[in-house]
């Protein structure tokens, strides 16, 4: 049985960034601009208020999505800083298992 | 964490894999014009259980029988019901098994009856990108030298291979670490090591590469509705050439 790629471009998931003075910084995936180009935020220094413009070139997708942050996203509900911050660190901490 | 496999464990996988085999030899004579789908799996999970083995896919993330059909232009994870195979049709079906915490994966895609040329021909070409890929799933090699051959082979023929599904490793699980994608640039990933076990699976349409999952949520179809094709091993990485598991 073929197993779903779990490491696509979607609202939610939990991304690394790879290149930029910002690199090695975690964030979730806040808007999708096109198939090439997101916008992330951590709540922190990249808050909703400002989120962060990415070429998905410079980002590693992690197998891992923040679901109520995404189902909310999808919504076009308001997500605040502060449930970013505690997704992201929920994410960071568990053990990186591929379904 | 990448689970090497140790020699007892694999001797498990060799049997799981090998009643994969046989459970697709048994399918191969069933089909012909006329048959449904649920007989296949009828047939399927009752030979399976015959064999000391448990249908792997039966209640994994909630699927309802022990073996996928899908049919032309249905991917993969096609649901058995009372649909009747018809003579031309290509069908893809994929089997699961466990022995002992243990389990085997493998799927191939049979005609049924006399089928077009351009569906033998995507047949042809995606069973030859399986062994591509087997090929290159050798100790020292990196994970994705085995996509990048499958889709170099795949698009030189002028067919598509499906982005959004994967081969995977598996073991103790159906599905663990690492995703095997059937696409990509080659010197990526882990770097293979002997006792590794995947399940290596190229999935080829004859059109677009995109697809799109059906109401049922499992029945994943190709979005220009051509045909497509599916053929899987399990396999264990060794030094000079991969074992094949799922064989009789």
């Amino acid at each position: 049985m073929a197993a779903s790629d779990n490491c696509g471009i979607e609202l939610g998931r939990l991304v690394s960034s790879k290149a930029g003075r910002d690199r090695g910084r975690y964030y979730l995936i806040y808007e999708v601009l096109s198939d090439r180009f997101v916008r992330v935020v951590d709540g922190r220094i990249r808050r909703i208020e400002n989120p962060k413009p990415k070429n998905i070139k410079h980002l590693c997708f992690h197998p891992k999505v923040a679901e109520e942050v995404a189902a909310k996203l999808r919504q076009g509900e308001r997500v605040t800083n502060a449930e970013i911050r505690e997704a992201l660190e929920r994410l960071i901490s568990s053990p990186e298992g591929g379904a | 964490m990448i689970h090497r496999k140790s020699e007892r464990e694999l001797q498990y996988m060799r049997e799981a894999g090998r009643i994969v085999a046989l459970t697709l030899q048994e399918l191969e004579k069933a089909i012909r014009p006329g048959v449904t789908t649920k007989e296949l799996d009828s047939l399927a999970e009752e030979f399976i259980r015959r064999q000391g083995a448990r249908p792997a896919f039966k209640g994994l993330y909630g699927f309802p029988a022990s073996i996928c059909t899908s049919i032309n232009e249905e991917v993969v994870h096609g649901i058995p019901g009372p649909r009747r195979l018809r003579e031309g049709d290509i069908i893809s079906i994929d089997v699961g098994t466990e022995v002992e915490g243990y389990h085997g994966d493998g799927a191939w895609t049979f005609p049924v009856g006399e089928i077009s040329e351009e569906a033998a021909r995507l047949l042809e070409v995606t069973r030859e990108a399986l062994y591509r890929g087997i090929e290159k799933a050798v100790a020292g090699n990196r994970l994705t030298d085995i996509s990048y051959a499958i889709q170099t082979y795949v698009e030189s023929h002028g067919f598509s291979v499906v982005r959004d599904f994967v081969g995977h490793g598996i073991g103790r699980r159906m599905h663990e670490e690492p995703q095997v994608p059937n696409f990509g640039p080659p010197g990526r990933g882990p770097r293979l090591e002997e006792g590794m076990t995947l399940a290596i699976e190229p999935m080829v349409n004859a059109g677009t590469y995109e697809v799109e999952v059906l109401p049922d949520n499992w029945t994943v179809v190709t979005k220009d509705r051509r045909l497509s094709a599916h053929f899987e091993h399990t396999i264990a990485v060794r030094k000079t050439r991969a074992e094949i598991l799922t064989r009789p």
